[in-house]
């Protein structure tokens, strides 16, 4: 291998060696399913925003940003490289910056503009570094070139194998341009651009991350410490994510802080090696926080949640009755169509979050004019759609998503993701119920003040961005 | 309860409230008690000015209520010129519109040169000057209305650049157009670099949050003791450069009174009232909503906005010498506008009266045609009376602008049915109690004198459904661990939603629950005695003013607005309803005058046997009335719904048609001068509203913009005039009215609210950094109470940008209400000298008063202090 040639063939557009060229159209169930979803949110969104600007002078340029973005985010999904993968993820953000600066007449507008073409370059020198790794372990970052090729294999000898292995390059890249904790400040600055440009960034376009760790997923094969880094690196976006969702007195930034949890969870699912539930969070989430943005401006009456109450009826029956229940559904639409959380990798420490997740629904004193019957009906209904959903998105995406052993089998390394990510989602299941007895204490008033203001974070990067 | 006593309370309700309002210097004038000493006194002259200062604040009514405001409420005593002079202090903005705008109406043909003298006589300018403001203002108008080099794309920014005060900017329009991204940008931002904002809005946000966000913030105590407790913990101020903040604030003294004499004395002013004031709106839809908090008690109590004004008084005194560069800016202009002469503003406050009263001068005209056309034809002298004696309809709508175009093409396609205007509340004063906070059914100036009980069937299985599935998801959406493995149980069924959305099969039909069915209405009134159903009664139809003998059949005609996914939505429903739907209201009154009881009591020679009101709702959006006949009604006067129905529909076409063509997405095809096909009615009304019911929709209708009249007189002055949807029309007839009771309620209470709505269209249009709510597509609600622009965490204030303007240009002309009176000279003038309010409106110039005494040829304009002087007629 002449890795001379390799960089020449590589500036000028004509990909690695292995391969003849890294752009194409890579078509399976993975890479199709992903352009579809981001082609039906494309649709909704071009519906959305052509009435939203209609009659303006800022439509015909907004809709076209809009077309660019979206194009280049359907190149993304069917890339059949990491060179095209990069390549679009550049152009996808350079679309974005247009759409985000659409009410660039407001300061804050350019502000958090600028705060994102910087995080965006970060995760795009992540990617140059991914593609150079490769480059150097495979001797080429197409699909079919990763898949064929041993690790380090064939006696390659050029210096990028002295590089860390593809596996934590990318996950660097994921972390930043997922907006994890402490990068998310500009996800919550896009918030300064129109309705329809904050859905299309929360519902497709920040998911890229997570689509390219499942996309790429073989590059993890082996590389325990890679998925450990991952872990590690989004367990505050986990935590602390939601918290500060919590505390937001303010509907759209609510759904920023949502957003940014639930990517963390999502980076959290692959780094558990459960790639099929992490599509599947992935699809879940985008379709729910599009809808949310798009409806804004409703005023639904939110219902304040109640706090728990650790009544007899609580922990007697319905703290049970709603663990049986939901473990219940969740086993019935595992045996139907699984067999066994143990075939989803990940699987056990997923069903367990479930299960918990869903107990503690059916504990709750809200919905008090549901019947117990009803309450527990649900419950299982709820486990097993999850179940269910997996179940089928494991089968269904077998073919792209095997290759890796489970988390289980990971052994230690394995162990010590999963022991983390029951830690993680424990703390916060502690928080939440301690959270309502935080008025009554000065840590609580301190912490929520804290979440209030995003844990400060912002002033991190604000005043250096706005220089 | 007697039932005289109860009309006369409810009668009076409104002049009782406003009266209180009506002395805002009272405060001042506190007897002292023998025997205070020195720091009483200062304690009290202090409280005094902060008390002043608070009155000066507009109160902000939140989402769910949202109804017009005069932003210049504490400025009734002052006129637009002294706004002008102190907001440019303040806030560095003007008040006055710019010459870009003004320009660009000279430039139409708007107003003309003469209308500039002719205005000039009625400001009575100082003759020296008289020569060199009209140069001045015509140099101006000329150069405003030159092109100002703006693209498209800038024309178009949804905040349209501040205008500021003088001539450096306004002089060149050019400058100001593309300023948009300047300087105004700059000025837009006011209070963007207060280190401590953040730290005060989202310490309101939580303190009144309403369910948004799911940690709650209850602290005991008031306002004052809430936000020292949450300084303690607020690391954002010393973040953002001010060391010791959390310290010092904790030792400022902990009451309200004792902080403001304390710094009173740390952090002295050279004017205190004008500081605070300059503190509170730099945040004005706080300080507003805060004003409004207290407002329902007494509308002279202020609650706890003298606490927040010593919060932002203490916060700025602490970060006094960090940033705070806002205020720099503002001293910056400050001085470059001191410079500029006076006459600047002088010569705009001219351009703007000589639009006004080019504006009044053509209605008037097209008032003296329009009647004499009416004379004509039938050629007797009764000509105002030539329809016949009983006509087969008496139907009263809303005063609402929206409500003329309609009557107008009701009246065409129904030439038997008398139409009359009336504050859409129809005089029933209600709040509507179920679950949760009651609403108030009535215009915020009064408060509600009866309670409606919704604890209808309909409504309670609604709240039940509510506590069920709804409320498990969202708990399940909301909870901890849950929230993530909701997205992928539930997360993809969202996509059913999203399609909803963008196919626009919307929900919007969803009954209000708060209207019960028909038995329901008689079971929610049931808890009030004969004697007051009786006197509601009588009170309305006595103010309601309809031609005796009433008709066979009367409507009750309320308004509400159907849209989908919209914030601000109560901003377009009625305002008399406190901002929401007319329905319970019009079915309450409806109710009423069918009671057979109440009727007994009441006597047959009012009310004619057959006569029957029914209740009937215009949706504003699209333009369509839906009738709500009793089933009674429905047996024994068939025939007359039918014809009326059929009318109804004849003439919502022909509003939609007229419409059409100011609605972006609509005027596609040319409706309204394409042939009034059926084919195309339905096609228009299919259309239109699909518009309504579209989840992405900014500018539904256009609500009450571009309104500048407020009419008073029985409507064949007005019938058959194309008003534009510009008149808010009151029917009332002086010689029913020999008392004048009816004329002071008018003048007092609908119209002060007219140009309480006019002055909020008028803030929002001149001065939307202040009083505008900024681009819609920008918005996000905060804490349930009011939106904010993008990140900024303030409320705003007043209308968006795209209530006000459309993709070309601006939908609102910003011109001061026009009030024109068919009554005497005389009436009016005692009824003016009775109220302090109204001589403050008319003296200030906030509306233009003008008695049709002998008709609208010949007009008297009140000029207060110096009598009436006869109207031009164009």
């Amino acid at each position: 291998m002449n890795l001379e040639s390799t960089f020449l063939l590589f500036a000028f557009g004509l990909g690695g060696h292995a391969e003849a060229l890294p752009f194409g159209l890579r078509l399976d169930p993975l890479s199709l399913s992903m352009a579809i979803f981001i082609a039906f949110l494309g649709f909704i969104i071009h519906r959305f925003s052509a009435r939203h600007f209609e009659g303006e002078a800022r439509r015909r340029p907004f809709l076209l940003r809009l077309h660019l973005t979206l194009g280049a985010a359907v190149l993304q999904a069917l890339s059949p490289s990491l060179v095209q993968f990069a390549v679009c993820w550049l152009l996808v953000s350079l679309g974005l910056q247009g759409l985000l600066q659409t009410a660039s007449h407001r300061p804050e507008a350019r502000h958090a503009a600028r705060l994102k073409f910087l995080f965006s370059r970060l995760g795009d020198l992540a990617m140059v570094g991914a593609i150079l790794s490769a480059l150097g372990h495979f001797g080429g970052t197409g699909l079919e070139t990763l898949a064929g090729a041993a690790p380090a294999a064939a006696g390659i000898s050029s210096p990028l194998a002295a590089l860390p292995a593809p596996a934590y390059f990318l996950v660097f890249a994921a972390f930043f341009k997922t907006a994890c904790l402490p990068f998310q400040g500009w996800l919550l600055g896009s918030l300064e651009a129109p309705t329809p440009v904050s859905a299309l960034l929360h519902a497709g376009i920040i998911n890229a991350g997570g689509f390219l760790l499942i996309r790429f997923h073989l590059l993890f094969e082996g590389q325990v410490g890679a998925l450990v880094l991952l872990a590690l690196l989004v367990l505050p976006s986990v935590v602390l994510g939601p918290l500060a969702m919590w505390a937001q007195t303010d509907y759209k930034r609510g759904l920023a802080w949502s957003t940014v949890g639930q990517m963390g969870f999502m980076l959290l699912q692959c780094a558990l090696g459960a790639f099929a539930p992490a599509l599947l969070h992935l699809f879940g989430h985008g379709l729910y926080k599009a809808n949310a943005f798009l409806r804004s401006g409703t005023l639904a009456g939110m219902a304040e949640i109640p706090a728990p109450s650790p009544s007899r009826v609580t922990l007697k029956i319905l703290l049970p009755g709603g663990l049986a229940a939901a473990f219940l559904g969740l086993g019935l639409g595992y045996a139907l169509l699984a067999g066994s959380p143990g075939l989803i990798q990940g699987g056990w420490t997923l069903f367990s979050i479930q299960g918990l997740a869903l107990a503690q629904l059916a504990a709750s004193p809200s919905a008090t004019s549901l019947t117990l019957r009803k309450r527990m009906s649900l419950v299982a209904a709820f486990g097993f759609l999850y179940a269910a959903g997996t179940a089928l998105f494991e089968k269904a995406f077998h073919p792209v998503l095997s290759g890796l052993p489970s988390t289980e089998a990971l052994g230690t390394a394995g162990l010590f993701i999963s022991a983390l990510t029951l830690a993680a989602l424990g703390l916060l299941a502690f928080l939440w119920l301690t959270s309502f007895a935080w008025p009554q204490r000065p840590l609580g008033r301190a912490l929520h003040i804290a979440a209030a203001h995003g844990f400060y974070l912002n002033f991190l990067f604000a005043r250096k961005a706005a220089s | 309860m007697n039932p005289n006593e109860s009309s006369l309370e409810i009668e009076t309700a409104g002049l009782n409230a406003m009266n209180a309002n009506e002395s805002p210097e009272n405060a001042a004038g506190l007897p002292l008690p023998a025997g205070t000493t020195d720091e009483e006194v200062e304690s009290l002259l202090l409280e005094a000015k902060v008390a002043a200062a608070c009155r000066a604040i507009p109160p902000f009514w939140e989402l769910r209520n949202m109804v017009a405001v005069n932003p210049f409420l504490g400025f009734e005593d002052q006129d637009l010129l002294a706004a002008d002079r102190l907001f440019g202090r303040l806030l560095g903005h003007s008040a006055l519109p710019d010459w870009n705008r003004l320009g660009r109406a000279f430039d139409k043909g708007e107003f003309r040169r003469e209308d500039l003298l002719g205005a000039a006589l009625e400001m009575a300018l100082p003759s020296e000057t008289v020569d060199l403001l009209l140069a001045l203002s015509e140099k101006r108008l000329r150069e405003g209305a030159l092109p100002t080099g703006r693209s498209p794309s800038e024309s178009t920014l949804p905040v349209e650049p501040s205008s500021s005060r003088g001539g450096r900017k306004a002089g060149a329009g050019t400058e100001e157009g593309s300023g948009a991204k300047g300087p105004a940008g700059a000025l837009e931002g006011r209070n963007r670099d207060l280190p401590y904002k953040d730290c005060v809005v989202r310490f309101l946000a939580a303190h009144f949050d309403r369910g948004l966000a799911r940690l709650s913030w209850k602290v005991p105590g008031g306002l004052l003791a809430g936000f020292r407790e949450w300084v303690r913990f607020d690391r954002s101020v010393e973040l953002a450069g001010v060391k010791g903040f959390r310290k010092a604030f904790a030792a400022l003294p902990a009451d309200g009174r004792l902080l403001r004499a304390h710094l009173a004395r740390v952090a002295p002013a050279e004017d205190i009232g004008e500081h605070l004031l300059g503190l509170l709106f730099e945040l004005p839809g706080w300080s507003g909503f805060l004003r409004r908090q207290a407002w329902d008690t007494a509308q002279d109590h202020l609650g706890d906005l003298p606490d927040f004004a010593a919060i932002l008084w203490a916060c700025r005194h602490l970060c006094k010498g960090v940033a705070s560069s806002s205020s720099q800016s503002v001293s910056k202009d400050e001085t470059a506008l001191d410079a500029l002469p006076e006459a600047e503003a002088l010569a705009r406050s001219l351009a703007l009266a000589a639009w006004e009263r080019a504006t009044r001068e053509r209605l008037q005209g097209a008032a003296v045609t329009a009647l004499k056309s009416q004379i004509t034809p039938s050629n007797d002298n009764a000509g105002r009376e030539s329809l016949p004696a009983r006509p087969a309809v008496q139907a009263v709508f809303c005063i609402d602008v929206r409500s003329e175009p309609w009557r107008r093409a009701l009246e065409q396609s129904f030439p038997g049915c008398e139409t009359y205007g009336f504050a859409g509340f129809f005089a029933m004063p209600f709040s509507v109690s179920g679950e949760g906070e009651p609403l108030s059914q009535c215009p915020v100036l009064l408060q509600p004198a009866a309670d409606f009980k919704s604890g209808s069937r309909s409504y309670r299985a609604h709240a039940t459904k509510e506590r069920g599935l709804p409320a498990l998801l969202s708990t399940f959406r909301r909870s901890a661990v849950g929230g993530f493995s909701f997205m992928e149980t539930l997360g993809p069924g969202k996509a059913w939603d999203l399609l909803k959305g963008a196919l626009g099969r919307v929900g919007s039909a969803e009954e209000n629950p708060q209207v019960a069915p028909e038995e329901e209405i008689a079971q929610g009134l049931s808890h009030l005695d004969f004697g007051t159903r009786l006197a509601l009664l009588k009170g309305m139809l006595k103010h309601l003013g309809l031609k005796a003998p009433y008709a066979r059949l009367v409507v009750l005609c309320g308004h509400e607005s159907r849209v989908e996914n919209n914030a601000q939505a109560a901003g377009l429903a009625c305002g008399a309803c406190g901002g929401h739907s007319g329905e319970v209201n019009a079915r309450i009154a409806a109710h009423l005058f069918n009671d057979p009881d109440l009727r007994q009591a009441l006597g047959s020679d009012l009310l004619p046997e057959d006569s029957r009101a029914v209740a009937a709702v215009h949706e504003t959006c699209s333009d369509t009335v839906r009738l709500l006949p009793s089933r009674a009604v429905q047996e024994t006067h068939a025939a007359d719904l039918a014809a009326f129905t059929a009318a109804v529909h004849k003439a919502a076409s022909a509003a939609r048609r007229k419409r059409a063509a100011s609605l972006p997405g609509c005027d596609k095809t040319d409706f309204a001068n394409s042939p009034a096909t059926a084919l195309q009615d339905a096609r228009l009304e299919k259309t239109i509203r699909a518009r309504g019911k579209d989840w992405a929709e900014t500018r539904p209708e256009w609500g009450l913009a571009d309104n500048a009249f407020f009419i008073v007189a029985p409507r064949a002055f007005t019938r058959g005039m194309d008003l534009e949807g510009r008149a808010f029309l009151h029917s009332y007839d002086a010689a029913l009215d020999a008392g004048g009771e009816t004329l002071e309620l008018i003048l007092t209470a609908p119209m002060v609210v007219a140009s309480w709505i006019n002055l909020q269209y008028y803030a929002s249009t001149v001065m939307p950094a202040v009083f505008g709510s900024g681009d819609k597509t920008l918005h996000t609600v905060v804490a349930g109470l009011g939106v904010s622009e993008g990140l900024d965490g303030d409320i705003r204030f007043g209308l968006a940008h795209q209530s006000v303007a459309d993709g070309t240009g601006p939908r609102h002309r910003p011109l001061r209400l026009q009030v024109l009176v068919a009554a005497p000279r005389d009436r009016i003038q005692d009824i003016v000298d009775r109220h302090e309010r109204l001589q403050n409106l008319l003296r200030n110039g906030w509306v233009t008063l003008v008695s049709w005494e002998g008709g609208p040829e010949k007009a008297w304009r009140m000029v207060p202090g110096r009598g009436w002087t006869a109207e031009e007629t164009a």
